[in-house]
């Protein structure tokens, strides 16, 4: 699955749509202007070209989310474990974890998802939000 | 237009030698501080821009107007390079090539001093037009921006840091840029801000439009981004330490993009040689005073010697009006020399001719046709060739429309020469008349044709006077 690649720019303007969704078109550009100083043509381009992206549509002037956000970055996370843990996630845990130790309350909260993964039959689960 | 474009392509051709003696000057001041070098391109700037210029006694430039905007339109075509040779070696071959065709009103060599300073508009408009369309790909790749901090922006399409902006300018940094080198980047965009290297370099661009044609400009253009770019880095790296400088250096090598040998507007971090800036930055080391003192001593040389005109000639004016006056007096070729064909009507009245030497003797019908100078007009114009005196030849001859008569044998009286010799500022060539060429009391004649010889001391015969004490007040 080809990967949405996104900068540091056009990371901040989804941030903003994703916050405010669902929302018009003209709206974001003046929250874009507000926030950022942008101008209308601007805001627009970005727009275009994070809805041909596949992340965001625009249909009759208001703009909603094909990918949620916690979607979009569970991709990002999952593609990275893929790439430098070779898909290994105890792997991708010993490496996070090595040299700071874990919370009571990281640990709770792994244990309850390696238990709900358990009762699934199949699907491998989503990473929990807190890794993102 | 035409004269335009000469004008500008007088100036280029004299700037061209102050960059060369720049170029030389920067190998010297190697230990002086950079900035140095960037004082001297202003100095060229200034050269290539100002319309006007100082004249100078000590000026080293062969010439200041190489090509003359009257000459090439209406006279034979000649170059005053400066040069000797140059203009011995090039002006017959001009004047051959180009020779003025009586039947047409201006010479063929304009026709395409005209063609020539079409292609340099075209030429400029080219450049100019470049310059504009980056301008507006940069701002609109830069629109897509998130404020970091005062007038720095993050950009996701951006490559390496630049500064964009005149009067309010802005730096921009790539997104995806390493924090560690944030830091050393922010630095020195702001030296070059506070040195406002973003005014300098369009500057410099604008004036390389003008003098595309020029080669020695477009290294000149080169060369000055370079020492802008190393000014830069001393100006942060002043107060560093070796440390410091490390990291400083490192973030160079990061930001380090593809190399683009020209560019206009934005002011690249990585742009310039990064292998010769690291040496800067690693081997730098604080000038001493007394360098600092000696490399400005000579800029100031390098402006005396090279950014003031020669001095021109003061009988320029006078010539340019006996230009007009015996325009076939000008137009001569001096290969073979000259020959002043020398009359008198009257017993002070002498009056002169002048015909490009050739081995054949001139024909009456020739000697008739002359127009009879004054012997003072006949020495300045004498004084505008560019030929030795012992190829200055003078024949007197008696003109049958004279009333008065010379007799045959002192026409061909060598002291009689040397008089005539030295009304026309020349040095006589027998060996009677003692070379006096500041005062003319010629030896010899004063017996034989009964007047007092000594007041045609250099100064007009009787009828000419007051035509004479006109031109020389």
């Amino acid at each position: 699955m080809a990967e949405i690649q996104l900068g540091a720019v056009e990371a901040r303007f989804a941030d903003m749509i994703w916050e405010k969704e669902p929302v018009t078109s003209t709206e974001l550009t003046k929250l874009a202007a507000a926030t950022f100083a942008w101008k209308r043509t601007t805001t627009y381009t970005v727009l275009h070209r994070l809805c041909d992206k596949g992340l965001f549509q625009n249909r009759g002037g208001v703009v909603t989310s094909l990918l949620s956000r916690q979607e979009f970055y569970a991709r990002h996370s999952k593609k990275y474990v893929d790439e430098t843990f070779s898909g290994s996630l105890p792997a991708f845990l010993a490496a996070f974890t090595s040299g700071k130790k874990l919370t009571c309350e990281e640990i709770a909260q792994i244990r309850e998802l390696i238990d709900r993964a358990g009762e699934q039959t199949g699907d491998t689960p989503d990473l929990p939000d807190m890794l993102i | 237009m035409t004269n335009l474009f000469l004008k500008i392509l007088n100036r280029s051709i004299a700037a061209g030698w102050l960059i060369l003696a720049v170029v030389l000057l920067r190998f010297v001041l190697k230990k002086a501080p950079k900035w140095v070098n960037v004082l001297l391109w202003g100095l060229v700037a200034l050269r290539l821009a100002l319309p006007f210029s100082l004249e100078s006694p000590f000026s080293l430039i062969p010439s200041a107007e190489t090509f003359d905007a009257h000459n090439i339109q209406y006279e034979t075509p000649a170059v005053n390079s400066g040069i000797p040779a140059l203009n011995r070696a090039v002006n017959p071959v001009l004047g051959e090539i180009f020779a003025p065709n009586p039947a047409e009103s201006v010479n063929p060599l304009y026709v395409w001093a005209f063609v020539a300073s079409a292609l340099w508009l075209a030429g400029a408009a080219v450049m100019l037009l470049y310059a504009l369309i980056r301008y507006v790909q940069v701002r609109r790749s830069t629109a897509e921006n998130i404020p970091y901090e005062g007038n720095i922006l993050l950009c996701d399409r951006v490559k390496s840091p630049f500064i964009l902006g005149l009067v309010r300018p802005k730096i921009y940094l790539p997104s995806g840029m390493d924090g560690d080198a944030m830091e050393p980047v922010i630095a020195h965009e702001r030296a070059h801000l506070a040195r406002h290297d973003h005014w300098w370099k369009p500057l410099g661009f604008l004036i390389l439009a003008v003098h595309w044609f020029n080669p020695l400009c477009w290294a000149a253009y080169v060369l000055l981004c370079r020492d802008i770019e190393l000014a830069c880095d001393e100006k942060v790296i002043r107060q560093m330490d070796l440390n410091e400088r490390k990291h400083y250096s490192a973030a160079l090598l990061e930001c380090s993009s593809g190399r683009r040998l020209v560019s206009v507007c934005p002011l690249a971090f990585g742009e310039v040689s990064v292998k010769q800036r690291v040496k800067n930055v690693l081997h730098y080391k604080k000038p001493a005073f007394w360098v600092i003192v000696a490399a400005l001593v000579l800029c100031g040389a390098a402006a005396v010697f090279f950014a003031t005109n020669p001095k021109q000639d003061p009988h320029s004016q006078e010539i340019d009006r006996l230009r007009a006056k015996y325009p076939e007096y000008f137009e001569l070729g001096t290969f073979k020399g000259l020959e002043v064909y020398v009359w008198q009507m009257s017993e002070n009245d002498y009056r002169f001719g002048l015909m490009q030497g050739t081995n054949r003797e001139k024909t009456l019908e020739e000697k008739l046709a002359l127009k009879g100078a004054a012997a003072e007009e006949m020495a300045l114009i004498l004084s505008s060739f560019d030929v030795e005196e012992k190829d200055i030849f003078v024949i007197p001859w008696a003109n049958p429309l004279s009333s008065y008569l010379v007799p045959e044998d002192l026409l061909h009286d060598p002291e009689y020469m040397d008089h005539i010799r030295v009304m026309l500022g020349l040095e006589g060539v027998s060996g009677s008349s003692a070379g006096n060429t500041d005062a003319a009391t010629p030896a010899g004649p004063q017996d034989v044709l009964g007047s007092s010889a000594g007041s045609a001391d250099a100064a007009a015969p009787a009828g000419y006077q007051a035509a004479g004490q006109g031109e020389h007040s």
